[in-house]
């Protein structure tokens, strides 16, 4: 007969506000099998938490309910109070009196007796609770970390100075993402390459960091502490370990190719290295546009490259890596602004995005970091920044706001207004938000030292007028039109994650909202966690944040990650399905829908009719199950349960709610 | 309709003494240690299922068109036992044996399926209502000349009867395995007229044996729930369906669980829908189509209703051309991303 | 055993309590449907107390024949919410939910049971407004169509 406690939450007036705890307590002490009841005030509290173990000992409870706010809550809270009080963890079920019901309900009389429901349900299951058991198993003692801009960058480093083993794996041919494309940082205005490129060799340096650059992270099995990915190293064409990037192959290559890096404002070879910083510094050819590989003729490279580091026939290779922890830091896109038909539909060249003018401004970048027209070329007299292209726009962008871009707006005007002497810079604005540290100085010094000139409302229409752009605002404190005739003008286009973010999202197991950031734990209390054990969040993969947030979020996760590679061994999952031998038919059907392969068949032998006869049944990997019940459900006879789930159990559930 | 040209007579005749023989050859060679048939019922013009474990008494077995027993399931007992079984198996006995293979409770291994070409069985009560007779007075029916020959009991000569295909099993009109597929051998595929007739299409299409499904559905709910309500209130709980289909086949069957305790043992109208819900979910997807379990239902429940409505609706929301033809996952072990959502 | 009328009829010849409400089972998986039901509540929305939640792992946990269940103990309506489809904290739990009660739904509208008793909504951990939106549109919905009575228990 079990012997159970139920211990009734107040939660301060969170539940005692709405639910009369008295009448609870009192249906309660009615129930079957409840031997003790009452109530506290706080219960996670150090005295409530004490009470129930001085409960648990006087009445010699044996199963024990927590009445009191969400499971999701405290079910760990309360599992170490038992646990304390010499009872399984297991042998726990907790009622949710508070999110599910006090906060809900305003009728009082309905709410109490919802409560007491609820109270009823859970003793009918706790009823059936059994002690059940953790195993172990073990942490590969490797990290893998996707992507490789700053984000990836720092938690590899991070997590490499903890003193374990780092797989960084970046997309495209070098490290730096787009960090690397930028000229100056606010608010700083540091050099951007020139902060990170110490990084990217640090990285290149550490003896427990290897990099996989053009590689991409195909698939990724196993669960925390035992996963093994799947990265596909694409092929470059160059044998990197004797390519020296001495760059003559591309001097003599005869393609000329938008370069990416540049975002489609310079032009770079077939064969190419991103950029002069690259790590590592290997060409890579672009089969697309080389012209041996679209037409079968050139080879150029081939013959000028003293290392004979060119292979044409070089295949992509998939390499497994075994890592206890994965950390996802696979950055942003930007938003496609060509849905805007009054900013030109993407079709005027001298509109274009922050992003393309930081490659203008770059001293590494196509015009030498000489501010020009891309349409002619000539030094723009006027610039005019819009802010909140594709942010805040719930009809036709994304509904939040990016973060960076009123600060990078502000470095932008600054650093128009010191290249181009003379210059006349205004920005069409709805709000400045300059929240970091240093941040509304860096504003207040693009308007007072470098006048640019900040005009609140929004652009209705950008039409071309003999060369010139014309821009067709609001001024929303003056009341009036706002004109602008601009030879620029430069949107400041939202910060959205990469386009296969969804797939990458499946790929890890973790989820991902409408917006497509991958989504954290908890958005206050586990901003680097995911609810996937194992798989940790760094950058703008999570949600649009500028460099120091990326670097401390990246650093964030590292120690997260280290922190599992630092143990020994791993706690399996308690809930897990079960099999019970004499029942399971060893149809297998379980195995079909188990999506850890969890399930393997086993052979058993049994005595009957007094031979001994083999047969197959199910059996569980206690470390793979997650304990989903997906088995227990394809099982038509009963025998797979879900120990924490069981039929019995969610069967007494429903019928405690009673006729 | 067209009519069978030639007389199917001597063929199915043929058949018979092809299948007696092969029995008898496979266990004077020992390569099996029982072969499964039927063999001429006691009374009446059906067949029931033969057991044969001596050369000799392989004479008795019968192929036919009074052969309706489903002999599939049997094979499931046999697993226990040491050696190997030959069935002589026609379409739905092999679809029931593929059930039970792919469900991994027979070993391939233990099992020779015979395929014997088929061309239909009968259903009494049609052959009665033919002949204006009881069913019991019916003692045997004969194809001859494109007609069957019913004799009935205490007479000497028998009467013309309807054309087979007016007394086939509605299963049988329904059918499209005919010519058993998957078999380590088949019987009399050089049988020409039986050939020909077990080639030809199912008489009745998918729309035709769901008629009664779509009947029911047109039903108002209160309608249909006073329509199961009646059908159920005559259900015994006898568990016979369970035990002649291929497709439960469970050790253990859920249906008897008392932990957890899905339904209980009184027939009021909850436990009968729960019993007879778990068993059409269950066997949703894998139903063979056989239909053993409403043949041999002693309250006459239309069990195939259920079973044929969770086929059709397999077939249209999940465009699962054939559901009752096995294949290695079941299609509720399996999903498409694009699965529809209807009311979700 | 009770053989019911139709709704219509059930209306008019029974006749109810002032004070009846509709009671619905909802089972909820933890990671999705369950903790939107929680950010309702930390959101402080409102939605009639008519809903009892079984917390269960998965939307792929929920069998079928609990469903029946609910409804033989007196449940008036059951839902079943779990995580969109391709979000599944477990992968593909909700695809094999989705299959199965897709069918089982049909089902029971066969065999007579009122198929709006019988929901299914996908709702993530994010959509508090959703959870309280789905229990206040099924409990107007239930309320309407009175108590069940089909294939229930005698008391």
């Amino acid at each position: 007969m079990p012997r159970v406690g139920v211990f009734i939450c107040w939660c301060g007036s969170n539940i005692a506000g709405t639910v009369d705890i008295a009448r609870v307590v009192e249906a309660v002490a009615e129930m079957p099998q409840v031997v003790h009841v009452e109530d506290n005030k706080y219960t996670c509290s150090e005295p409530g938490q004490a009470s129930i173990r001085k409960a648990v000992s006087d009445h010699r409870l044996d199963r024990v309910v927590v009445a009191a706010c969400s499971p999701r809550m405290h079910e760990n809270t309360f599992r170490k109070t038992i646990a304390a009080a010499g009872l399984n963890p297991y042998l726990l079920e907790v009622a949710n009196l508070r999110e599910q019901c006090s906060w809900v309900h305003e009728d009082k009389e309905a709410a109490t007796v919802k409560a007491i429901d609820l109270v009823r349900m859970a003793v009918a299951k706790v009823c059936r609770h059994v002690p059940l058991f953790t195993s172990q198993s073990p942490v590969t003692k490797r990290a893998v970390v996707i992507g490789g801009g700053i984000a990836g960058i720092q938690a590899a480093l991070d997590i490499a100075d903890a003193g374990h083993e780092v797989v960084l794996v970046e997309r495209t041919p070098s490290l730096g993402g787009h960090m690397a494309q930028l000229d100056k940082t606010f608010p700083t205005l540091d050099c951007s390459a020139c902060i990170l490129t110490p990084k990217m060799v640090e990285v290149a340096q550490h003896p427990k960091i290897t990099i996989y650059a053009y590689s991409e992270v195909e698939k990724v099995d196993g669960y925390v502490g035992n996963f093994t990915v799947t990265i596909r190293r694409k092929a470059r064409s160059v044998d990197e370990t004797r390519c020296t990037g001495c760059g003559v192959c591309m001097t003599r290559c005869p393609s000329n190719v938008p370069n990416e890096f540049d975002v489609g404002l310079g032009k770079r070879k077939a064969i190419y290295v991103p950029f002069p910083q690259a790590v590592p510094n290997k060409a890579t050819i672009d089969r697309e546009h080389c012209i041996y590989y679209q037409r079968g003729r050139c080879r150029i490279c081939e013959r000028v490259c003293e290392a004979k580091a060119i292979v044409f026939d070089q295949p992509d290779e998939l390499i497994e890596v075994q890592a206890g922890a994965i950390v996802a830091a696979t950055g942003y896109a930007q938003f496609d602004h060509s849905v805007y038909g009054e900013y030109g539909y993407g079709q005027y060249p001298d509109v274009i995005t922050g992003l393309e003018f930081e490659r203008l401004v770059c001293a590494s970048g196509p015009t030498e970091g000489k501010i020009k027209r891309p349409s002619d070329g000539r030094i723009p007299e006027t610039v005019v920044f819009i802010k909140c292209v594709g942010s805040r726009d719930e009809n036709k962008g994304v509904s939040y706001c990016s973060r960076t871009c009123c600060m990078y707006t502000a470095k932008h005007a600054i650093l128009t207004r010191e290249k181009i002497p003379g210059s006349r810079v205004y920005i069409f604005y709805m709000d400045v938000r300059t929240a970091g540290k240093g941040y509304e100085e860096f504003y207040r010094r693009a308007t007072e030292e470098y006048g640019a000139r900040y005009v609140r409302g929004r652009v209705s229409r950008i039409y071309p007028k003999g060369g010139r752009l014309v821009v067709v605002g609001e001024d929303t404190i003056l009341g009036r039109k706002a004109v602008v005739e601009a030879d620029m003008v430069v949107l400041a286009a939202a910060m959205v994650p990469q386009p296969d973010a969804g797939a990458i999202a499946r790929t890890l197991g973790v989820s991902y909202d409408q917006d497509g950031f991958l989504t954290e734990a908890h958005p206050k209390l586990r901003p680097v966690e995911t609810n996937t054990a194992g798989v940790f969040l760094a950058g703008a993969c999570q949600g649009p944040k500028d460099i120091p947030d990326t670097v401390a979020q990246a650093s964030a996760a590292a120690s997260k990650a280290a922190a599992l590679l630092c143990r020994e061994a791993l706690e399996t999952e308690a809930m897990i399905a079960s099999v019970d031998e004499s029942r399971c038919s060893g149809c297998l059907w379980c195995e079909a829908v188990c999506p850890y392969k969890a399930i393997t068949a086993k052979t058993i032998t049994e005595r009957v009719r007094g031979k001994n006869v083999s047969r197959t049944v199910a059996e569980v990997n206690k470390s793979l199950c997650h304990g989903c019940g997906a088995c227990t459900v394809a099982c038509r006879d009963g025998a797979m349960n879900l120990l924490g789930f069981t039929n019995q159990q969610i069967l007494a559930e429903v019928e405690a709610v009673c006729l | 309709m067209k009519a069978v040209a030639q007389d199917l007579t001597a063929d199915l005749a043929r058949l018979e003494e092809l299948a007696r023989s092969r029995a008898r050859e496979l266990l004077e060679a020992g390569t099996v240690r029982l072969v499964l048939g039927h063999r001429q019922a006691w009374t009446g013009p059906t067949a029931v299922p033969h057991f044969v474990t001596t050369p000799e008494a392989a004479g008795l077995l019968v192929t036919g068109p009074g052969c309706a027993a489903g002999i599939a399931k049997y094979v499931l007992d046999e697993q226990d036992k040491e050696g190997k079984v030959a069935v002589l198996a026609r379409g739905c006995d092999t679809l029931g044996i593929r059930r039970m293979i792919v469900d991994k409770r027979v070993d391939p291994e233990k099992v020779l399926v015979i395929g014997l070409p088929c061309a239909g069985s009968i259903d009494p009560a049609k052959v009665a209502n033919a002949v204006g007779a009881d069913a019991a007075a019916i003692a045997r029916v004969t194809p001859r000349d494109g007609r069957v020959e019913v004799l009935l009991h205490g007479q000497k000569e028998p009467v013309g009867g309807p054309p087979l295909d007016g007394i086939l099993r509605d299963v049988c009109l329904a059918c499209d395995q005919k010519v058993p597929s998957g078999c380590a051998e088949v019987l009399g595929a050089d049988l020409a007229v039986l050939a020909e007739v077990s080639a030809r299409p199912p008489v009745l299409d998918a729309g035709d044996a769901e008629a009664e499904v779509t009947r029911i559905e047109s039903l108002s709910p209160g309608e249909r729930y006073a329509y199961w309500a009646d059908v159920f209130s005559r259900c015994l709980r006898c568990f016979a369906c369970r035990n002649a289909c291929p497709a439960c086949n469970c050790r253990v069957c859920t249906l008897e669980s008392y932990d957890p305790k899905w339904l209980g043992h009184p027939t009021d109208m909850p436990n009968q829908f729960m019993f007879h819900f778990i068993r059409a979910m269950d066997v949703a997807g894998r139903c063979v189509g056989c239909g053993e379990c409403e043949r041999v239902c002693p309250a006459g429940l239309p069990l195939m209703s259920l079973n044929r409505k969770l086929s059709r609706d397999i077939r249209l929301l999940f465009g699962v051309e054939r559901p009752h033809v096995p294949g290695d996952v079941e299609p509720l072990g399996r999903f498409e991303p694009e699965d529809p959502e209807e009311f979700m | 055993m009770s053989v019911a009328e139709a709704p219509e009829e059930r209306a008019a010849a029974e006749p109810e309590s002032e004070a009846w409400q509709p009671k619905i089972v909802a089972f909820c998986c933890n990671w999705c449907s369950y903790a939107g039901a929680d950010l309702a509540g930390t959101s402080r929305l409102h939605y009639p107390a008519t809903v009892r939640v079984v917390r269960v792992p998965c939307s792929g946990r929920v069998n079928p024949r609990f469903v029946i269940r609910a409804f033989q103990r007196g449940a008036d309506g059951v839902l079943v919410a779990g995580c969109h489809p391709g979000d599944c904290h477990y992968s593909t739990g909700n695809y094999y939910a989705r299959r199965r009660f897709l069918l089982a739904r049909r089902l029971l509208e066969y065999m007579g049971i009122d198929p709006e008793r019988f929901w299914v909504k996908w709702i993530s951990g994010s959509e508090g407004p959703k959870f309280a939106e789905v229990i206040r549109e099924m409990s107007a919905a239930i309320s309407a169509l009175g108590p069940n009575r089909k294939a229930r228990e005698e008391e």
